[in-house]
């Protein structure tokens, strides 16, 4: 196969770094609805969430089944919610309108997907960071070998008032947490009396272990408490904390509504009094997420959410006024939400500026926080393995290998056809490229890639297949997507998780199937890799930046203001948090309190009183 | 308010005939040399500014907690003709801040409307023992209309004084 190298001018919004803040973060409305990927879906394919109405009887719920052509169902442990799995072919909206018409529902909606906003770990993007750290021996010396984060001397003063937080249980609704980390150990929630002695639950694997296999939750946990004054690495905001796991993002950083809403409820049903939410969804809206959330203001728990990371064009976005590219029919979750427990947090970098990824809004957003720059606990340690998308790669037909430029730098790419972006694929291919990785010794792994994905929409597709027996992926695999449709000129980024297919010999495929008509330009795909998670007691490092990042110490605040004031309940605590910020003129017209987070402020925070009246004494 | 305990604090605020204003020219007795704990004193004087006109201020009385065998409300100066005795109560503020010994509420009393509390004469409701600051105080006030509003402050760093009530009017003697 020959090999060249090209020069190809891809007509690209942002430079790369900030491709991947955009890619992960949302997608414009309009060029989602040309592709057709379950990387890029903002609702789990297939299926569908059915709240049936009190008293609907079980004949009467399989009667629906059978009428919206359900293949599986799962109660779930949210109301008398099901999540139904349709079966292959089976329109949703077909489905909702059906369920719509039955007196046994309630409301019948999509599964909708939330991703972790944090921005991808890009090692040139991190490095712009410097790592902050909050090392208790040397900080206990009079050294302080941080880099001034934005709260520092905030930081430093509130210790003075509160340190610990034990009575506070900060449930970390995220992809798990590394709860056998030597920081995080001693301050994991004790839920051992009520059957959950790993911490937790795991609504994704629905078990009772949640252990990362991502790392964004741990990195949150560490955050808001990794145990201080141990002797051992670094200090959350709350050094003594009860850090409950709630895994309801998987290994790719990826959860849907149906677990979410697992995941809240739990956390009311075992006291938490704060709820993180480092995840959004660009969706229309979320009932039974609403609805979990009216379950946790019912039961007083704090909800933090972030902002979300910008959008197509890498920067953030005024998220008040809908989608993207003012998109009046979706808008940015859970922060949309109104409820009065609600506090959602918009990013600042180290220099206190507000971060240029983080989406803003004065109706949807409340206050900023630093989003980049905290060292906090890490999983275990991260391997990448960045393919050079060349050497042992396996092709046939219209598939090769080449050095393009894009515009904003020179890349190996894999393509089909030969002529990529400029000439057309062949008709009626099956066109097949593999390569076998050694996946063995990581507990999880994630592969991803940047695509350009220009073909016939719904005809014409490429299918990611995996086969970890070492042998052909194509007819014994398991398909990860099956692409089709159109990303224009934009390179979009697609990842998966890899739980379950991870061996010595993983063979991963990629096939590009044409029908007899019907061609456009095909299939380029960049910056292929696999991010590998071993597992380890003692990892350190700075957390991807990201308005999840801001969440997690807001959260860590709000642990500490209510901790202080025991008599607190969540709104006391958001007015803290708002009320006791620090004035940023930069803010007033991109959060609701124009300030940014304070955390001695808020622990001084002095409500105004209610009440006041004056009776004649006779 | 439910469980919230009732201490009665009597304060004389001995307002008399004179004006108390909240105008730029006239200085908060507060930072004129009084201590809040020290009380104020009910006078005509000199301009605190010197420019020569006089003024006339509030004056503190002292105060007690009924309970803490101090005597409530002993006026440290009579008071020139006619008062009138109000009970001031309000909710409990939840803050740890406000209701330990150390912190406590300021009422800032004005002849103006909304006058601002570093203009306004003022005077501390302490927390002096316990977890719960009180949530009542009597007040004595000359004939006239009163602006009064309420504020917690600080027992962790000297003071602080949180976000002042929504303000009421008392017209005293007019009932």
């Amino acid at each position: 196969m020959g090999i060249s190298n090209k020069t190809r001018r891809m007509k690209l919004l942002v430079s790369l770094p900030l491709v991947a803040v955009m890619l992960i973060a949302g997608i414009r409305a309009a060029q989602l609805s040309l592709i057709s990927s379950k990387a890029l879906m903002n609702h789990a394919e297939g299926e569908i969430l059915v709240m049936f109405r009190q008293g609907a009887t079980l004949k009467k719920k399989m009667a629906l089944m059978v009428r919206i052509g359900g293949q599986e169902y799962q109660d779930l442990s949210f109301r008398s919610m099901t999540r139904v799995v349709l079966e292959k072919g089976r329109s949703i909206p077909e489905a909702l309108e059906l369920c719509r018409k039955s007196k046994s529902v309630a409301y019948a909606q999509m599964n909708y997907i939330y991703r972790a906003q944090s921005v991808p770990n890009d090692p040139q993007y991190a490095m712009q960071f410097a790592a902050i750290q909050h090392d208790l021996d040397q900080a206990e010396n009079g050294e302080h070998p941080y880099n001034p984060p934005v709260e520092k001397a905030d930081l430093e003063q509130a210790w003075d008032i509160i340190r610990d937080c034990g009575d506070i249980t900060v449930a970390v609704a995220d992809t798990g947490i590394n709860y056998l980390h030597q920081d995080l150990r001693e301050n994991m929630w004790d839920g051992s009396g009520a059957g959950f002695s790993l911490h937790g639950y795991d609504f994704v694997d629905d078990d009772d272990n949640p252990m990362d296999m991502n790392g964004h939750g741990t990195g949150m946990a560490g955050v808001i408490g990794a145990a201080g004054n141990n002797g051992t690495g670094l200090a959350g905001v709350c050094w003594e904390i009860n850090l409950m796991a709630v895994r309801v993002l998987d290994e790719s950083g990826k959860g849907t509504t149906a677990d979410i809403v697992q995941g809240i409820t739990f956390a009311a049903d075992n006291g938490a009094n704060i709820i993180t939410m480092g995840f959004g969804a660009e969706i229309p809206g979320d009932r039974a997420m609403a609805e979990a959330l009216d379950l946790a203001l019912e039961n007083d728990i704090v909800a933090v959410a972030a902002a979300g990371n910008g959008d197509q064009d890498g920067t953030g976005r005024n998220i008040d006024r809908g989608g993207p590219d003012g998109d009046a029919v979706t808008s940015f979750y859970p922060c949309a939400f109104r409820h009065e427990n609600i506090v959602c947090a918009a990013s600042l970098d180290e220099d206190g500026a507000f971060s240029k990824f983080s989406n803003y809004g004065r109706a949807s957003v409340d206050v900023a926080a630093q989003g980049s720059g905290l060292y906090t606990t890490l999983a275990g340690e991260h391997e990448t393995i960045a393919d050079d998308m060349e050497s042992q790669w396996v092709m046939n037909g219209g598939w090769s290998s080449d050095t393009v430029d894009l515009g904003f730098g020179s890349f190996r790419m894999l393509m089909n056809p030969e002529t990529w972006d400029e000439g057309k694929y062949a008709d009626g291919v099956d066109d097949r490229a593999y390569k076998i990785f050694n996946l063995s010794g990581y507990d999880s792994a994630v592969v991803s890639f940047y695509g350009f994905v220009n073909t016939e929409t719904g005809n014409d597709r490429l299918n990611i297949m995996v086969n970890p027996a070492g042998t052909d992926p194509f007819s014994e695999g398991t398909r990860l997507d099956s692409i089709t449709g159109k990303t224009g000129d934009s390179a979009f980024l697609f990842s998966y998780g890899l739980s379950g297919l991870m061996s010595q010999s993983s063979v991963i495929g990629m096939q590009f199937i044409s029908d007899e008509k019907g061609a456009d330009s095909g299939i380029g795909i960049f910056r292929f890799e696999i991010s590998g998670l071993r597992l380890g007691p003692d990892s350190y490092g700075a957390m991807e930046a990201g308005t999840s990042q801001a969440a997690a110490y807001l959260a860590g605040v709000a642990a500490m203001v209510r901790s202080l004031n025991p008599e607190y309940g969540a709104r006391d605590t958001i007015r803290a948090l708002l009320g006791g910020g620090n004035a940023n003129p930069d803010l007033e017209k991109k959060t609701s309190s124009g300030k940014e987070s304070d955390i001695y402020g808020s622990l001084l925070f002095i409500d105004k009183p209610a009440g006041l009246a004056a009776t004649r004494k006779k | 308010m439910k469980n919230t305990p009732f201490i009665a604090i009597l304060l004389l605020f001995a307002a008399a005939v004179f004006i108390l204003s909240c105008g730029d020219d006239v200085k908060n007795p507060a930072v004129d040399g009084n201590g809040p704990d020290e009380g104020y004193s009910l006078g005509t004087g000199p301009s605190p500014d010197d420019t020569g006109d006089e003024y006339d201020y509030l004056s503190l009385v002292s105060y007690g907690d009924p309970g803490s065998g101090t005597e409530a409300g002993a006026d440290t100066l009579p008071i020139k003709g006619k008062k009138f005795t109000y009970t001031l109560s309000w909710s409990a503020n939840r803050e740890k801040a406000v209701n330990s010994p150390g912190g406590g509420y300021i009422i800032y009393i004005s002849s103006r409307k909304n006058c601002p509390p570093e203009k306004a004469a003022r005077q501390k409701v302490p927390c002096t023992s316990g977890d719960r600051a009180p949530t009542q105080a009597d007040i004595s006030l000359a004939p006239g209309t009163w602006y009064i509003k309420i504020a917690g402050y600080s027992a962790f760093n000297g003071g602080t004084e949180g976000v002042p009530s929504d303000e009421i009017a008392v017209h005293a003697g007019e009932e």
